[in-house]
């Protein structure tokens, strides 16, 4: 199947862009609203409390920069699969599928550990706003990792069957967006204090 | 093909860019958390963003609606800031906390 | 096309994919919560009339359950009447067939869109049945009302209200991409964005300005939902929150949705505009650019909606000034829609009259909007009958005169018939008149300092001499209620007893007038080709005073076929 030539050819749209590629921009379209309302609220709201710096010197930077390496990794790992894909090699870009389902599975552990930590340190969500704000921004995009692991375990099964490969380059961007949500949470939540 | 060839030449030289822009946040940081860090630390977090944009999203190679898009949707989230930095931020013309 | 014709009663009319099918299921939810909408209207004005009696088929109303009646009118009437039939029914039905496509870009993305809608139309009607009732916080649901229990005494109301509207944005969302995909996307050959109807432009601004405006306010929804049930503190200034956040937050979106509402009708309206006054709509690309604009601007003009909130008074001015600036775009495109009119030979039908009546009250909301839209003048005004008087007559135009407008227009479409002109034209004279007589007496009313949200007026002194305005509003709105008895009647009616419409009926030249009526599964019987832009009426010389789009020049047909043929 390695060199199999069943590579979909996206139906001719009136416009360069296949459906399901326009599709995925205004998808992504909407979720950067949504993100980008929450962090615009959040830097807003942070900018009025200066002393914020102090509650965020409590999140743990090492686990979170190790968590932006991953993430960067998996996205790494998940652009080499459409690559995969275009060059034919379908078996290859499943495998990397699930790589970066697992690197996924590794930034949702440590984001475990993280919680832990902090909650057993004393800081839930309604311990004060910033921790609100925190569990909030990272716990939706905890989510949006996960259904971006879902989402690339089903492509993976289908691509390794030779259909709905031009799936693996939709669920790419979506995982290429979490990742640049997480670019921007990085900071924002750790470095920042 | 030239487009796909265009796709793909470069993905582990920007991810070893974007490494090497994690480690000197990383280094700012703990250097000191004055504002002029903090700048730097999210200009390059941008720069970051803008690489995994065009290079691993592919942006480079889209028609040019959707850069419009892109940069309306930008345009629009700073409008959204700008309006609400006098209200939020500042707490100008009322009472705080009453 | 992937799927052939689905063969079981139950893929064919409840899960169906075909974008019809899904239209006729986003337009009669939407007709049904009208019904419902209306009656929670019924409900309010009679207690404002005569404050405290029993009103007849609700009983008394309490000063809490009015609060909900008012809440739920408002949300009912904009996010599951406007925008289902609007944008998503209109939409769906008009955007494929004037593209020329066979069916939306994904079938099976918009059936889920429609029935992640209707359980969002499930869990709103339930509201009003949980103990504590309905969400009565005012549509806006701003905080602090909204932001606990004890604020509004309403617990399980306001969250179902919060899960219903989140669950209807999930669905506008992948409606919206579903018809921007289609609209940019699945053009037939010859067909460019600037040969695209009127609709199907203002379709796509309004969807696209729905994806960028609701975001900050899903982002919102949720700060206001953990408020409420896990006790943060986002908007509660105690814990360092503001609840001028959530205010700014509904309006960023809460704005351009107004527009998200009045572009499909403006783009109804220049199609039935343009086929009953026989002439080409006049200047297409200002009117699209208007749009443009009008687009781009809703984006910055929020914040006069807030203006007595505490709102940073530098900020008036701003807002003041673009608010007054939207008015710009809005204006040339009403009046390239005169303009359209000027000499031409019109063919007054219940469609087209609903549609000069809308331009008209529209102009009358347009007006008092720049009222509003100044500062000094709203601050005086803000949050009274003026107010309401004000928006009922840009939404009630948008909504309801450019929907019936269109749904006799497009009704051979729909279900191959022709609905009856006499019970029209009665539907039509009703509700025009009652209309008025609804809205008018608001404006003195809220001249006179009438609050939009009390539930009494009574009982206050200045009030009193202003109870015979209140009773004629009322008898307003019980009138404007009976006039769509001969509507509904019609509607229904006409599946059956309509006359068969034909495949162009009103000549019409765009291209869901190239098939059957109603389209068959797959929509049209040959693939098509756009030779034209949209609108060619009238051309110089003999023959027929339309050409439609997707007629092939006359060489390359002799001439006597080529109009037989759309005539056929």
């Amino acid at each position: 199947m390695t060199n199999s030539a069943i590579i979909e050819q996206p139906m001719e749209t009136a416009t360069e862009l296949p459906n399901s590629r326009m599709a995925i921009w205004w998808f992504l379209a909407s979720e950067v609203a949504i993100f980008g309302g929450l962090i615009v609220a959040y830097v807003l709201v942070r900018l009025h409390h200066p002393e914020w710096g102090e509650y965020a010197s409590h999140t743990i930077n090492a686990a979170g920069a190790i968590n932006t390496m991953v993430l960067l990794t998996s996205s790494l790992a998940v652009v080499l699969a459409h690559q995969a894909v275009e060059e034919g090699k379908l078996e290859k870009a499943s495998k990397l599928l699930l790589t970066t389902v697992a690197f996924g599975l590794v930034f949702l552990a440590i984001k475990a550990y993280e919680y832990t930590h902090e909650l057993h340190a004393g800081f839930t969500p309604v311990t004060n706003l910033f921790w609100s704000f925190y569990y909030l921004m990272t716990g939706l995009h905890g989510l949006h990792v996960v259904g971006g692991m879902i989402a690339m375990i089903a492509v993976s099964r289908s691509v390794r069957r030779g259909e709905h490969s031009a799936r693996v380059e939709c669920v790419g961007m979506y995982w290429h967006l979490v990742d640049i949500v997480w670019i921007f949470l990085f900071p924002l939540l750790y470095l920042a204090s | 093909m030239s487009e796909t060839t265009e796709h793909r030449s470069n993905y582990f030289m920007v991810f070893g860019i974007l490494v090497a822009a994690l480690a000197i946040s990383l280094a700012l940081a703990a250097v000191s958390t004055g504002p002029i860090v903090v700048a730097a630390i999210f200009a390059i977090a941008t720069v970051k963003a803008y690489l995994v944009l065009t290079h691993f999203i592919h942006l480079n190679v889209e028609p040019r609606f959707i850069k419009v898009l892109v940069i309306g949707l930008l345009a629009v989230l700073t409008v959204l800031y700008i309006g609400l930095v006098p209200d939020i931020v500042w707490v100008f013309g009322r009472m705080e906390g009453a | 096309m992937s799927h052939g014709e689905p063969e079981s009663f139950v893929r064919k009319y409840i899960f169906s994919v075909d974008h019809k099918v899904i239209a006729k299921q986003y337009m009669i939810t939407g007709l049904f919560m009208a019904l419902l909408g209306g009656f929670l209207a019924y409900a309010l004005r009679s207690q404002l009339a005569w404050p405290g009696d029993s009103i007849v088929g609700l009983g008394v109303i309490a000063p809490h359950a009015y609060n909900s009646v008012v809440t739920l009118h408002g949300t009912i009437m904009v996010f599951w009447v406007a925008m289902p039939i609007l944008v998503a029914g209109f939409g769906n039905l008009l955007v494929p067939l004037m593209v020329g496509a066979e069916d939306m870009a994904f079938p099976r993305l918009n059936m889920l869109s429609y029935w992640v809608f209707f359980l969002s139309t499930i869990v709103i009607i339930a509201s009003f049945f949980v103990p504590g009732g309905a969400a009565g916080g005012g549509w806006t649901a701003y905080p602090p009302l909204s932001g606990t229990v004890h604020a509004s005494g309403v617990n399980w109301g306001m969250n179902l209200w919060i899960l219903a509207v989140a669950l209807e944005f999930v669905a506008f969302l992948i409606g919206g991409i579903n018809i921007i995909t289609t609209g940019i996307n699945m053009r037939v050959p010859g067909m460019s964005m600037w040969d695209l109807p009127l609709f199907v432009w203002e379709e796509l601004i309004a969807s696209i300005v729905f994806l960028l405006a609701v975001g900050p306010l899903i982002a919102g929804a949720v700060m206001l939902l953990l408020d409420r049930s896990f006790g943060t503190g986002f908007y509660a200034p105690s814990a360092g929150g503001d609840p001028l956040l959530f205010q700014h937050l509904f309006w960023f979106f809460g704005h351009p949705e107004v527009y998200v509402l009045l572009l499909p009708a403006l783009g109804i309206m220049g199609e039935v505009l343009c086929a009953f006054s026989r002439k080409t709509i006049f200047g297409y690309r200002t009117i699209v650019w208007s749009v443009i604009s009008a687009g781009l601007l809703s984006f910055v003009v929020w914040a006069h909606h807030q203006f007595v909130s505490g709102l940073d008074p530098r900020l008036a001015f701003p807002f003041s000034v673009t608010t007054i600036l939207i008015s710009v775009p809005f204006a040339v495109h009403l009046f390239a829609f005169i303009a359209t009119l000027y000499k031409a030979s019109i063919r007054f039908t219940v469609a087209m009259a609903f549609t000069l009546a809308m331009i008209a009250l529209f102009m009358i909301g347009g007006v008092t909007g720049v009222i509003n839209g100044s500062a000094a003048a709203d601050i005086f005004i803000h949050d009274t009958y003026f107010v309401v008087a004000h928006f009922h007559y840009t939404l009630v135009p948008i909504v309801f005169f450019a929907t019936f407008s269109g749904i006799y227009f497009w009704y051979p479409k729909l279900f191959g018939r022709l609905m009856n002109e006499g019970l029209g034209w009665v539907h039509f004279a009703g509700t025009f008149f009652f209309f008025n007589l609804t809205f008018i007496p608001q404006f003195a009313l809220g001249l006179m300092g009438h609050h939009r949200r009390i539930a009494n007026p009574q009982i206050f002194e200045f009030l009193r001499d202003g109870q015979g305005l209140q009773v004629l509003s009322t008898i307003g709105v019980i009138g404007l209620l009976a006039a769509q008895v001969p509507f509904v009647y019609n509607f229904f009616a006409s599946m059956v007893r309509g006359k068969p419409a034909g495949r162009n009926p009103w000549e019409a030249t765009t291209l869901e007038w190239a098939t059957a009526s109603p389209p068959p599964h797959g929509n049209f019987d040959e693939p098509q080709t756009a030779y034209r832009g949209p609108y060619v009426y009238s051309p110089p010389g003999e023959g027929p005073d339309w050409i439609p789009q997707f007629e092939p020049p006359a060489e390359a047909l002799e001439p006597d076929t080529a109009i037989s043929e759309t005539a056929s």
